[in-house]
């Protein structure tokens, strides 16, 4: 589970883009109709007499291989929902999942986020809204990178405007908490510094 | 051109059937597992989480069931 305080609140949430999900699904379609068109292209040409029987023990491999890839293609689901940014109220959290068993977690708190920087590069990028997030920050790391987002702008906005909240109820804070002038007395003593 | 490995009378693949059976159904199974750990534990909520177990489970059952019912097939096939 994401590392949220009390009474923090959720701003926005970003994801990878789904062009790195949507190629290795189509890889795994790919490996998935390769052997079915390599054995119908031989049978066709005449390379293979195949009978029934034959025809069932290919279908049985085919189908113990469609289910490895099945698992496989789970497997890159799993792996790109598991990878999110959160910008909350308090915090910026980078949980990127790499692979099964390889999970890293960085939090980086709003007050020391000092510039935001979103690089889109090239024609994909721009045509298909993902880009990098680049923070630049006051903590010990002093840049925070969030890699291949989808809708780097948006995640901008919501960043700078969960900052900029964060700064104006810091600042009101005290001004609530100062205490009003006390009205001078009318008359009576003039009060002296020692 | 015929290619007489092929032929199921000169060669017997139904070893490799049920290794291949066995070793996907093994893998599903162990990732299963895995999946269903990452998906709650990691905090993929409520519909999403159970349409993908269920499709997951759906996928698989049918895919071992078609793949062991083309060997026993292709075991009393004569």
């Amino acid at each position: 589970m994401p590392p949220f305080e009390a009474h923090e609140h959720v701003v926005y949430e970003g994801r990878k883009h789904w062009l790195p999900l949507f190629i290795g699904m189509a890889v795994i379609v790919t490996l998935a109709l390769l052997p079915a068109f390599i054995a119908t292209g031989f049978i066709s040409a005449g390379s293979f007499v195949i009978d029934s029987r034959g025809l069932l023990g290919f279908a049985s491999l085919y189908c113990s291989w469609l289910l490895l890839l099945w698992v496989g293609g789970f497997r890159l689901w799993t792996d790109y929902i598991l990878d999110i940014w959160i910008v909350t109220d308090h915090k910026l959290i980078d949980i990127e999942q790499r692979g099964l068993f390889n999970r890293h977690i960085s939090t980086l708190h709003l007050e020391k986020v000092q510039d935001v920087t979103v690089e889109v590069n090239g024609i994909l990028a721009t045509t298909m809204d993902f880009g990098d997030l680049i923070v630049q920050s006051a903590g010990t790391e002093p840049e925070f990178a969030i890699r291949g987002i989808y809708h780097p702008y948006r995640m901008k906005e919501a960043l700078l405007g969960a900052c900029s909240h964060l700064t104006n109820g810091s600042q009101a804070q005290p001004e609530q908490q100062k205490p009003q002038a006390q009205p001078l007395p009318s008359s009576g003593t003039t009060s002296t510094l020692a | 051109m015929y290619a007489p490995w092929y032929n199921s009378v000169m060669f017997d693949l139904e070893p490799y059937l049920w290794s291949g059976i066995a070793v996907s159904t093994g893998v599903f199974i162990v990732m299963g597992v895995i999946f269903h750990h990452h998906w709650s534990y990691y905090g993929i909520q409520g519909r999403s989480r159970a349409s993908a177990e269920a499709l997951f489970i759906f996928g698989g059952v049918v895919l071992m069931a078609a793949a062991a019912g083309c060997a026993l097939s292709y075991r009393l096939f004569t």
